[in-house]
């Protein structure tokens, strides 16, 4: 997860390890909604990767 | 279904937050998919990881409300004690850390930063490490109060404030590393502003914390 560039790291935590809302995320990092799952999406597959390397 | 439309709906399958007839062909895709189940089981495996560990990075909902509730009126290690670690670690309140997170402060029991300090900043401009420097200043103000407060947290408390602000601290330092890559970058620059105002938002609870013990 350090790994993670900083913008889809945050959205990550807070997503998925916090519980919070992509609507919650937005307003809270000052994004888009579509952004935070454009960063959520794209946190997840760096993650899945590195599972399977 | 194709495997890129597949991997476009992943998230959303797994979240349970597909219509029903995408649910539907996603399901099929997948029974007759190896490498697209794969993908699947690896995601479920990544949010079983996540939601496992601890929720110490949302203050508002663990760190704060325990913090507020521990406090009644120890008076153990002196608050001073922790001051040059935090003068280090208190370079921001995380990117994932919202003020919203966390308890909506009363009347402000210290002076507010700076009024320039709310001004936006253009994404590459000059006027960057400018602003950088005067919440560094407001920080340092905010820092000195806290340390003429004769009141103090428990040593618990301490420990868990100081690890939170080394997190925050350690985004800061990414996010700045990642501008240095790419300063016009907007994105990155506000979460740098926002960073530096949440971190002064956190100390000013502190203090006010501080001032009710």
């Amino acid at each position: 997860m350090a790994g993670l560039p900083p913008g889809a790291r945050a959205v990550f935590v807070l997503h998925d390890v916090e519980g919070y809302r992509h609507q919650e995320i937005a307003a809270l990092l000052g994004l888009a909604e579509g952004t935070s799952k454009a960063q959520l999406h794209r946190a997840r597959k760096l993650l899945r990767e590195a599972l399977g390397e | 279904m194709t495997c890129a439309e597949a991997e476009d709906r992943l998230d959303d399958y797994v979240d349970g937050s597909l219509p029903e007839a995408e649910f539907q062909e996603m399901e099929l895709h997948l029974a007759g998919c190896p490498p697209c189940r794969e993908q699947e089981r690896r995601l479920r495996a990544v949010l079983a990881q996540a939601t496992a560990l601890p929720k110490a990075l949302s203050p508002a909902r663990d760190l704060w409300p325990g913090i507020a509730g521990r406090i009644e009126g120890q008076r153990r290690a002196p608050l001073r004690g922790w001051l040059p670690i935090s003068l280090a670690a208190a370079a921001a309140v995380a990117i994932a850390l919202g003020s919203t997170l966390l308890p909506r402060p009363g009347p402000p029991a210290v002076p507010p930063p700076p009024p320039g300090l709310s001004v936006a900043v253009s994404p590459g401009s000059d006027a960057l490490p400018e602003v950088e420097a005067d919440y560094a200043r407001a920080t340092t103000a905010l820092l000195a109060a806290l340390s003429e407060r004769p009141s103090s947290f428990s040593s618990e408390t301490l420990a868990s404030v100081q690890k939170n602000l080394e997190v925050i601290d350690e985004a800061l330092a990414e996010v700045r590393e990642a501008l240095r890559k790419d300063p016009n970058n907007g994105e990155l620059t506000h979460m740098l502003v926002a960073t530096h105002r949440k971190k002064l938002d956190v100390l000013r609870r502190v203090v006010k914390l501080s001032t009710q013990l």
